[in-house]
């Protein structure tokens, strides 16, 4: 029993399950109303593009964070103009501007001699995280987590029915580009953690697990905070005791509560739907 | 050959008198500079690795673009990961007993180079059928099925490499080492190349027709679940091979951008094959050859460069760039 709990006495790993919890319950929120406005790509895209504004506001020596938050709007606002520019689908073009971004990140970073270590970037490193990392983590995740549900109304309106967000006279416009700006800040928040790669999983897979649930909004965010975050907390806790990414650990948890809500979900699981069928 | 001899002349005189003689010998520096790849070896099959592996994405890419599968190319790079890596894990402890059994060279680099790319193919097909089963069966939409599944796959390749730190380097897999590519993956490359050249060669009408508008495809009576079933093969096949140059962060923009630039610069689908295929032989040579200068970045460098290309012609494209979309513009303001 001693030896199944040792993890816990030890202060990264409280430190890693504490920063993992923050993380997973920002990018839980944030993920049903990706799900549902079809933004997944975008996450995916935000992530790799911050690659460049790291590198920069390294060599400049800015806080890396903002470099990061300015190369992922910069994405985003890159692929709005091209795609009302051109003829080229936006997937297309999402497509052409991450990974632009991202391999002029890789040849600025060939090119800068620093301390930093790409895999970090790419995959995370949760275990070796700095008490200083650590405040900005739960400063600025909690500020995500807490704006978001705050405006959680306004902001379930624009992803479900822009048209009438827009009767209503909501700012849509400007409500695009805080769910756009509060998606870049969780990027760069959660890139300690899970990495570049991973974070679409924390971004994508905690609200479809909600949405296999339920038909009710404030329901779904609850149920993806709680998969997310409990798929966190046993993911790192699994990884210590397999000695394995912990990163890597987070995302296959998560995808094996998909996986058993995907089955067993009392209304949209594949054997309820069966058993509907049956009767 | 003879700009280095230019180069040890020029330091033999150590005080040229002249400014154009200062002028000549830095000129001479400079093109001896530029030269220095090419004396390598591993710098040359690099680039003619890389242009091979650039034109067979290039040609793929007009595919995918018209198809509008870009986010299944991202996908597919990331989910061959755990096939790669179990391919390493099992395919190194194969590589020392076949090298202590047989000393035979080609046939051995064969049979080890195998377990690899058969791992990764057989993951990228893996994940494109669970996504197919999880969008036919549940409400989630394809962009979130997509994420999901891609992300858990490779996050499985990441743990397992975790597991076996000996057997593989994640930056290798994550970011391409064309630089120190092995004969047996070479080996793999070409197949590969060869494969998928082929068959889009023979195909390419059906295929056109089907990525263009699938339901006239089927009121045609093609085969499109065939259709289907051999562009997502080619896809992950080559995948796998452009994994090897430019890692499985940058595979989705071989496969993506020398299409989308081609589509900016012409309406005939002929044209579009050859133009995105030379583009994507162009810059991978190019990017090959210019990562000797940048610590060996190749991947960064050939789809640094293939963004350039595309925004330059985003810019300036003839028909469909944003300078002419502007005259157009203007020209119908100003007629009455």
């Amino acid at each position: 029993m001693n030896a199944f709990f040792e993890p816990f006495l030890y202060d990264f790993m409280r430190e890693a399950m504490l920063v993992g919890t923050v993380v997973a319950a920002m990018c839980a929120v944030l993920s049903c109303f990706l799900i549902l406005k079809g933004w997944s790509l975008m996450g995916d895209a935000i992530s790799h593009a911050v690659l460049p504004g790291i590198v920069i506001a390294y060599i400049v020596g800015i806080p890396l964070a903002i470099g990061a938050f300015a190369a992922g709007l910069f994405c985003a606002v890159g692929t709005g103009f091209i795609k009302d520019n051109s003829r080229i689908k936006e997937d297309t073009v999402m497509g052409v501007v991450f990974t632009g971004m991202f391999a002029f990140g890789l040849v600025l970073f060939s090119r800068t001699a620093s301390d930093m270590h790409l895999d970090h970037i790419l995959v995370g490193n949760i275990l070796g995280i700095t008490p200083a990392q650590v405040m900005q983590t739960l400063v600025m995740g909690g500020i995500v987590f807490v704006v978001t549900l705050v405006l959680r109304r306004d902001l379930l309106l624009i992803c479900f029915d822009p048209g009438q967000a827009r009767v209503l006279a909501l700012p849509d416009r400007f409500l695009n580009y805080l769910l756009l700006s509060l998606l870049s800040l969780a990027i760069v928040v959660s890139l300690q953690a899970v990495g570049i790669i991973l974070v679409v999983a924390m971004l994508v897979t905690p609200g479809s697990i909600a949405h296999l649930w339920t038909d009710r909004f404030d329901r779904m965010l609850a149920i993806a905070v709680v998969a997310a975050v409990g798929a966190t907390v046993t993911g790192i806790f699994i990884s210590y005791h397999i000695d394995a990414d912990p990163g890597g650990c987070i995302v296959l948890m998560q995808a094996l509560v998909f996986v058993l809500s995907l089955l067993f979900a009392p209304k949209y699981g594949l054997l309820a739907r069966r058993l509907k069928r049956g009767t | 050959m003879a700009a280095i001899t230019g180069r040890r002349d020029s330091s033999s005189f150590p005080k040229p008198r002249r400014r154009s003689e200062i002028q000549l010998s830095t000129l001479l520096n400079v093109i001896s500079d530029l030269l220095t790849p090419f004396q390598y070896d591993y710098m040359l099959r690099a680039i003619w690795v890389s242009a091979l592996i650039g034109g067979t994405c290039g040609f793929l890419s007009s595919f995918v673009t018209l198809k509008g599968w870009s986010l299944m190319g991202d996908a597919l790079s990331h989910a061959v990961v755990p096939g790669v890596a179990i391919g390493y894990i099992v395919g190194i402890p194969l590589t020392h007993e076949l090298l202590r059994e047989s000393t035979r060279g080609a046939t051995t680099t064969f049979i080890l180079g195998l377990p690899m790319v058969l791992g990764a193919f057989v993951a990228g097909l893996l994940a494109a059928a669970t996504m197919a089963f999880i969008k036919a069966k549940t409400r989630i939409r394809e962009d979130a099925t997509i994420g999901i599944v891609f992300t858990s796959y490779f996050a499985f390749g990441l743990v397992l490499i975790s597991l076996f730190p000996a057997s593989v380097d994640l930056k290798v897999i994550l970011l391409g080492n064309i630089l120190g590519i092995a004969d047996p993956d070479i080996v793999q490359v070409v197949i590969i190349s060869v494969i998928t050249l082929i068959v889009l060669g023979l195909k390419w009408r059906d295929l056109m027709l089907f990525c263009f508008d699938p339901n006239q495809a089927r009121a045609l009576g093609m085969p499109v679940g065939r259709l289907n079933i051999i562009l997502l093969s080619l896809l992950a096949a080559t995948a796998v091979a452009a994994l090897q140059a430019v890692g499985a962060c940058l595979v989705v923009a071989m496969l993506v951008t020398p299409g989308a630039t081609a589509y900016l610069l012409t309406d005939r689908f002929g044209r579009m094959l050859w133009l995105s295929s030379g583009m994507g032989v162009f810059t991978s040579l190019a990017g090959a050859y210019a990562s000797y200068f940048f610590n060996g970045a190749t991947g960064g460098c050939i789809v640094t460069l293939q963004t350039l290309v595309f925004l330059a012609v985003f810019t300036f494209a003839p028909k469909h760039g944003i300078l002419a979309a502007k005259r157009q513009i203007r020209l119908s303001a100003t007629k009455p």
